[in-house]
């Protein structure tokens, strides 16, 4: 049976720990819950396409965070199944000095499998500059004008899936044409030159 | 049947079970934290597995992830050994432990990006937890759990429910599998400790009878050292004693076969013959001493020693052993005086006989280890009012004196003071032995006071009894008239005819002198039989005997018989018994078989004339009333 002292010195130290684990847990979460800075997106594309609704996702290969855009995106690939006016695509970054094949990664193959959706490269990040994507996961959504409704991420936090305002603003807007406009994006940097976005502007 | 249980066995039954309950915490401590140490590096690998790095751009660095798992792990595993190491089996070491180790099973379903499979984590840690058997180490790790699920629940919904959108209340049945798992671990946990309570108990009971049994054969054994000592050192007393028995026996008779073969010599003078004698009497009587001594011990031992409860002449006795003694003690130099403090009750209640062997054996000490000076008898009395009034006879000396560890020694049986004095003084060690046994029995004690060169004073008391109406003796004048020793005068002279039954011819020849030489007529026959028919014949002829003195042992008709026969024939003889068995009973066993007296072997003849005298005039007496009739 330990003295009084020992209890009130392991009941301090117990405090401390505490203490500690919750500021620990406090940094983790704050990273995961901290989204990308904001980008400005470039000029919106005038022609009109087909089909009426594009969702393109823009990803890191090699991020692990993205797994939980991918799983949130298939969740949406699964909901809008039944709809042929929506073409989602999946741009994957690609240094330039590179071939291809830097981006076939797991994700890249993960993102192959899901049904109705395309998957690209997309050298240097220049089209995820182009709309102003950041962090890897960033999902932009267009209408058939060509303009980007819907900007951001959608997962709820960096690497976690769930429910989420961005992946519903998504389906508000395929499904009942009016939606919010952003939700933040959560993940590792696509490009890690920000002067390339200036550039992209 | 926990009636049955003592106070005692009941106090160690829980210290047992505490001290198992310890066991078991501190064996837990160590289990998880061996598991802690390896969660460790592992959550680390499972960071590094399924984030290891991130990225931007082309540019990539640890993932905050690993990181985690490095701070994280180190937290949950670092402050919990240090309890272990200091706080062995504290109940807030147990508490630290269990919450690291379901803290441990957040961290990995966190950095496992809530893989589904890693949920198994839980469970495995509360039944690892739950080998501490505390439910409520069990309870805390629990709540834990269930806030870690309403947390994750709220912000990682699918980490814990495994799909997308649950209820809100949906960590709320996740918390309840658990407390699931909880309940058949508790009852685990129960069960466990009713079979620690019982396996207490019952280690309890076996140590009460382990130390019950172990307390008996530590007694047993002492007794038997104890006893073992006893028979040792009785056995060797009675080698010891046997060694003296048989000098005190062989050396009276060396003398007495040594002087008796002598007397034979035609050569010797008379004067020598005399001495011859003389020599071989007091050897004899010595001897006599000797068996007298062993008889009354083996009677106090083996507990056949009754003594009488008769009026007692106190100064009668003491009057009779100082006349006793006061010979020997004048033969060397020595006073030997008798004092009263007045008033002393003239009669007291005990058995006079063995008072007298008392105060023989006391003054017979005093005089014989005193050679200068003298010896002091003093009698007194307690108030015969006061309750439970004792006779204070002291028996002062000049003698020798006894140290402390003498004193000591002084009153066991088959001790004597040593043996050096042994040889000097002689005396078989038994006296004082015996004298307080009988002293005891009467409801006295012995006492002493002594000092090496300052004398001896040896004290018996013994109560009076009931002395009320006794007459109190106030001076010197009625002590001696209360007296009344018997004059040592010249051998009464005897008129009448005696028929003597004796089987040992030395004996007949014996006792026939003696009464023929006092004026007997003596007529001989050897057995109960003739004695009977001797008498018989005497009687019918119309001159009976004027005593028949019957030896009790004879053969084909003993005395007993012989006696009993001839008062159921009518016989009014007086009978005198003769018998060579001192042994307590025997006068009333002679008595109650018929006989008028009792004369105890070996003869004495100036007490055996005077006994054969006061019958054969009272048969006298009895004629002459007769003829004057």
């Amino acid at each position: 049976m330990p003295s009084r002292r020992w209890r009130r010195l392991g009941a301090a130290g117990v405090a401390l720990w505490a203490a500690a684990l919750i500021a620990t847990l406090g940094i983790l979460v704050r990273h995961e819950k901290v989204p990308a800075p904001r980008a400005a997106s470039a000029a919106e594309e005038g022609a009109t396409t087909s089909p009426a609704w594009r969702l393109d996702l823009y990803a890191h290969p090699r991020c692990p965070c993205t797994r939980a855009s991918l799983e949130s995106l298939a969740t949406l690939a699964t909901r809008l199944a039944h709809r042929d006016d929506v073409a989602i695509t999946v741009h994957y970054f690609r240094p330039g000095a590179h071939a291809d094949s830097w981006a076939h990664t797991a994700s890249w193959r993960s993102a192959a499998e899901l049904r109705g959706v395309s998957v690209v490269t997309d050298p240097d990040g220049l089209d995820a500059a182009r709309v102003g994507a950041v962090a890897s996961g960033h999902v932009t959504l267009r209408d058939a004008t060509g303009a980007i409704v819907f900007s951001g991420g959608i997962t709820p936090t960096r690497g976690h899936i769930g429910p989420n305002p961005g992946a519903d603003a998504v389906l508000d807007w395929i499904l009942d044409g009016r939606g919010a406009p952003e939700w933040p994006a959560f993940g590792c940097a696509i490009r890690n030159d920000d002067s390339a976005l200036e550039t992209s502007r | 049947m926990n009636g049955s249980i003592d106070l005692a066995t009941r106090n160690r039954a829980q210290e047992l079970f505490r001290q198992d309950c310890e066991r078991t915490w501190r064996h837990t401590d160590s289990l998880l934290l061996a598991l802690l140490i390896v969660q460790w590096p592992a959550s680390i690998a499972a960071a590094l597995l399924f984030s290891p790095r991130a990225w931007e751009g082309e540019v990539s660095s640890v993932h905050v992830h690993v990181w985690a798992a490095a701070v994280i792990g180190g937290l949950l595993t670092l402050f919990p050994a240090a309890l272990a190491r200091l706080m062995p089996g504290a109940a807030i070491t147990r508490h630290v432990l269990a919450a690291a180790q379901v803290l441990y099973s957040a961290l990995l379903i966190h950095l496992t990006g809530g893989r589904i499979e890693t949920h198994f984590h839980v469970f495995g840690s509360l039944a690892f937890i739950a080998f501490y058997r505390d439910w409520r180490v069990l309870a805390s790790a629990t709540a834990i759990v269930a806030l870690d699920h309403a947390i994750r629940g709220m912000w990682w919904p699918r980490s814990v429910f495994g799909f997308y959108s649950p209820q809100s209340w949906r960590w709320l049945e996740h918390a309840g599998w658990v407390v699931f798992e909880d309940i058949v671990l508790m009852l685990s946990i129960h069960r466990g400790l009713r079979e620690a309570h019982e396996r207490a108990l019952g280690g309890a009971r076996l140590e009460a009878s382990k130390e019950a049994v172990e307390r008996q054969v530590t007694e047993r054994t002492a007794q038997l050292e104890k006893a073992r000592e006893d028979a040792e050192a009785a056995n060797r007393a009675k080698t010891e004693f046997l060694a003296n028995m048989s000098h005190e026996i062989r050396t009276p008779m060396t003398a007495i076969v040594g002087f008796a073969d002598l007397l034979v010599d035609p050569s010797i003078t008379n004067e020598d013959r005399a001495e011859h004698v003389k020599t071989i009497r007091r050897n004899g009587e010595h001897l006599v001493s000797v068996i007298n001594d062993i008889l009354d011990l083996s009677k106090i031992e083996v507990g056949r020693m009754t003594l009488s409860d008769e009026p007692c002449r106190i100064c009668q006795v003491v009057a009779e052993v100082a006349a006793l003694m006061r010979v020997r003690a004048r033969g060397k130099g020595l006073s030997l005086d008798v004092e009263y403090q007045f008033p002393v009750p003239e009669v007291i209640r005990a058995d006079p006989l063995r008072v007298r062997q008392i105060l023989v054996n006391l003054v017979g000490n005093a005089v014989k280890f005193t050679d200068a000076g003298g010896v002091r008898v003093i009698v007194r009395s307690d108030d015969p009012k006061r309750t439970s009034p004792c006779i204070h006879i002291t028996v002062h000396d000049t003698g020798i004196g006894m140290s402390k560890p003498d004193l000591d020694r002084l009153f066991q049986p088959f001790s004597q003071v040593d043996a050096s004095q042994t040889r000097r003084f002689s005396g078989t060690g038994l006296g004082l032995a015996i004298s307080r046994r009988f002293a005891r029995m009467l409801g006295g004690d012995i006492s002493v006071d002594s000092a090496p060169g300052d004398g001896s004073a040896f004290t018996l008391r013994i109560p009076m009894g009931d002395v009320s109406g006794v007459r109190l003796i106030a001076n010197a004048t009625e002590a001696v008239a209360s007296a009344d020793v018997e004059a040592a005068g010249p051998a009464p002279k005897l008129r009448g005819r005696i028929l003597l039954a004796e089987d040992g011819p030395d004996n007949q020849r014996l006792i026939a002198f003696h009464l023929k030489r006092a004026g007997a007529e003596v007529e001989i026959v050897e057995n109960g039989r003739q004695a009977l028919d001797a008498a018989m014949r005497a009687a019918e002829a119309g001159s009976p005997y004027g005593l028949i003195l019957m030896d009790m042992q004879m053969p084909e008709m003993d005395g007993y018989s012989a006696t009993r026969e001839l008062r159921a024939r009518g016989c009014p003889t007086p009978i005198v018994a003769l018998t060579a068995h001192a042994m307590s009973g025997d006068r009333e066993k002679c008595i109650k078989a018929g006989c008028d007296d009792y004369e105890s072997k070996p003869i004495s003849p100036s007490r055996l004339l005077h006994t054969a005298a006061r019958y054969l005039q009272r048969d006298v007496a009895g004629e002459r009333a007769a003829s004057a009739a």
